[in-house]
């Protein structure tokens, strides 16, 4: 489907689907967007009423301390973004620079996997490379380092988590046609719409199984099904399925994937136009068959046509036909049981036979479900023990150790007119951490920064790992004698979720004070994006004056504003 | 080719094809931001197999302009 019919799909399951709304969080350190239509279409197609909502970017950890345990959670973070550009820096760190960076982010996934330990499921993508490095003879330090990461996820994940090998979908995408480098250097979006399609189809069985809705039940029709030829017409001898033909090949494959899924736990069955005396002894026999009536929790060998037959099925197993997956050869035949039984799902044979095998083997995800070895689950029971013991205050101490451990550094630019161009920039982009949205071209800008009536506060932000740059931005404005207006406030999504806005806020104060302020009136206007500030004013302390349509008036007398101090912002002026 | 580039933008943005004309400018719709933007880069790329710079894709903004950079691509590509 394409994705324009997805969108508006999309948009009309939303509308009308009546069950309650599961909702997913996508955190993630690049863009990822478009998985968000993508993913809801497929699962809403399986009745599951996903709300999809889309982490602010780069703040994963920042997010996941803030989620309710009833969303799932669904991670991209991508080796490439762990420190800006890290695919090419990597190879030029020394041996000290990239232990401390594999041990900063082992801290951060252990305190990303404690903070979702009670999360319903989290979806985790293993790192991976290979678009930067499968071209490599030997391994480069970008290739050791997502190994190691990936041994360190594999020891400590959760039990509520799957671990995605996104080699193995850029492997069925194929690398070239998965990422997009044209918006990855422009906006961050690393991956293309046909990756995120390949994406959502392979999360889509997890999240259907962690939702009871996985399928239980695979049945067989037989003739050219299990095997090639009529048994009715060629005789026991005449039919093909052993590695005698090229056709019995393939018939020989599908029975071994079909007695594999068995083993596993899949309930097998046959149902066929056949006599069932002719069947059975078929499979107690046939020196080729390699399904035999041990294998088989039911068979419906009769002359009645196949709806009846999976209905009748579904009450003698006490299983739900939506659990029913049935594979034929007969589009006529698979017509009719759709008509009659939507729920089920059908499969055909492939016209092309040498395309069956890797049919069934792909039904294999449907029939996914998330029972782990007993080691690992066991691993992670005590896992989860240990995170339950820590308790939330643990948690939340953690993130400020954690944003301490940063080293953030702020400083404040007043009228830099060096800065107009990024200045007006940083207002017509922003849209999530900005309190009013006013955009402003370089021109206004430059009147702002000139003028007598107004200041323009410009953020640089950076921690120990880099460089933000010019990320927030405040703008002052003067009109009655100790009275001053913030007409806009923001910060970029780059430096969200580290508390900055509170270190940018106290840094005006001091500036404000010295001007012989006294009252300061701020506003708040919602647009679509930006709904996570709305209560922004209200917990510096600001009294709400006045609410009109979709924007709300504040004031605030300085003199009794309690800065915030937060110890771990390093805040100067230039 | 027009039609179908109305198709794409009314299921981008959920409106109506007869509202899309040459004055149409995306940015005053109320659900147009940057991911939008995408979104509706991404989708004319599949509808039509063709494939934008980076820079036409953040030009895109007006119904004239898509149109301009659909046909300018698609010629390319023939």
């Amino acid at each position: 489907m394409k994705y324009s019919e997805i969108l508006e799909a999309n948009r009309k399951l939303g509308n009308s689907l009546t069950e309650s709304a599961y909702p997913i969080s996508v955190l993630s350190n690049v863009v990822v967007s478009p998985l968000k239509e993508v993913l809801e279409y497929n699962l809403r197609s399986e009745g599951i009423n996903a709300r999809v909502t889309l982490g602010s970017y780069d703040n994963i950890l920042q997010d996941s301390a803030g989620l309710p345990d009833s969303n799932a959670l669904i991670v991209f973070w991508e080796l490439a973004a762990i420190v800006d550009g890290a695919h090419y820096r990597v190879n030029l760190m020394n041996q000290d620079e990239l232990l401390a960076l594999e041990s900063r982010v082992r801290r951060e996934l252990d305190l990303f996997f404690a903070n979702a330990s009670k999360a319903r499921l989290v979806i985790f993508n293993r790192f991976s490379a290979l678009v930067f490095t499968h071209h490599e003879i030997r391994p480069s330090k970008l290739t050791l380092l997502a190994d190691n990461l990936n041994r360190h996820l594999a020891d400590t994940v959760p039990s509520n988590t799957i671990l995605v090998d996104l080699n193995r979908l850029l492997a069925q995408v194929s690398i070239g046609r998965a990422v997009d480098f044209r918006f990855f250097y422009s906006s961050k979006l690393l991956y293309s719409l046909d990756f995120f399609k390949a994406y959502a189809g392979f999360v889509t069985p997890c999240i259907c199984s962690a939702q009871g809705k996985a399928k239980k039940v695979l049945i067989f029709d037989c003739d050219n099904t299990l095997w090639k030829g009529v048994l009715g017409e060629d005789g026991p001898n005449g039919l093909e399925m052993s590695p005698a033909t090229p056709d019995g090949s393939i018939f020989r494959e599908v029975q071994a994937i079909a007695l594999d899924l068995a083993r596993q736990g899949v309930v097998l069955g046959l149902c066929t136009r056949n006599n069932l005396g002719d069947i059975e002894e078929l499979l107690q026999s046939h020196p080729d068959m390699a399904v035999r009536p041990s294998d088989l929790a039911t068979i419906r060998a009769n002359w009645d046509d196949k709806a009846s037959n999976l209905r009748a099925l579904s009450e003698e197993l006490n299983l739900a036909l939506e659990s029913f997956v049935f594979v034929d050869d007969s589009p006529f035949e698979l017509d009719y049981v759709r008509r009659c039984l939507p729920e089920v799902t059908c499969v055909q044979v492939p016209e092309l036979l040498h395309e069956y095998p890797a049919l069934v083997r792909g039904l294999s995800a449907l029939f996914f479900n998330l029972s782990l070895s007993s080691e690992d689950s066991r691993r992670a029971e005590q896992y989860r023990q240990e995170r339950l013991r820590q308790g939330d205050r643990a948690r939340f101490s953690n993130l400020t150790e954690y944003l301490r451990s940063l080293g953030i550094k702020l400083h404040v630019e007043i009228d830099n007119e060096a800065l107009i161009p990024r200045v007006a920039q940083l207002s017509q982009k922003t849209n999530q951490f900005n309190l009013t949205t006013r955009r402003y071209t370089e021109p206004e800008i430059e009147a702002l920064v000139r003028g007598q009536n107004s200041t323009v506060f410009a953020l640089h932000a950076a921690d120990r790992y880099g460089e933000y740059g010019v990320t927030g931005l405040a703008i002052v404005t003067y009109q009655e004698p100790a009275v001053a207006r913030i007409d806009l406030f923001l910060l970029s999504c780059r430096i969200i979720g580290r508390s900055i806005e509170y270190g940018f806020f106290d840094a005006l104060i001091e500036p404000l004070l010295r001007r012989g302020i006294l009252e300061l009136k701020a506003s708040y206007s919602q647009t679509p994006r930006n709904g996570p500030v709305s209560g922004f004013w209200e917990g510096l302390g600001f009294e709400l004056t006045e609410e009109h349509g979709d924007t709300k008036s504040y004031r605030l007398e300085l003199q009794r504003y309690n800065p915030r101090k937060l110890d771990y912002l390093e805040v100067s002026f230039g | 080719m027009d039609s179908r580039i109305r198709t794409v933008i009314g299921r981008v943005f959920d409106i109506d094809k007869a509202r899309i004309d040459d004055n149409l400018s995306l940015e005053e719709l109320w659900n147009w931001d940057s991911l939008q933007q995408i979104n509706l880069v991404i989708a004319l790329e599949e509808e039509f197999t063709l494939r934008f710079s980076a820079e036409e894709a953040s030009e895109m903004t007006t119904y004239q302009a898509i149109r301009e950079a659909v046909f300018r691509r698609a010629g390319h590509s023939q």
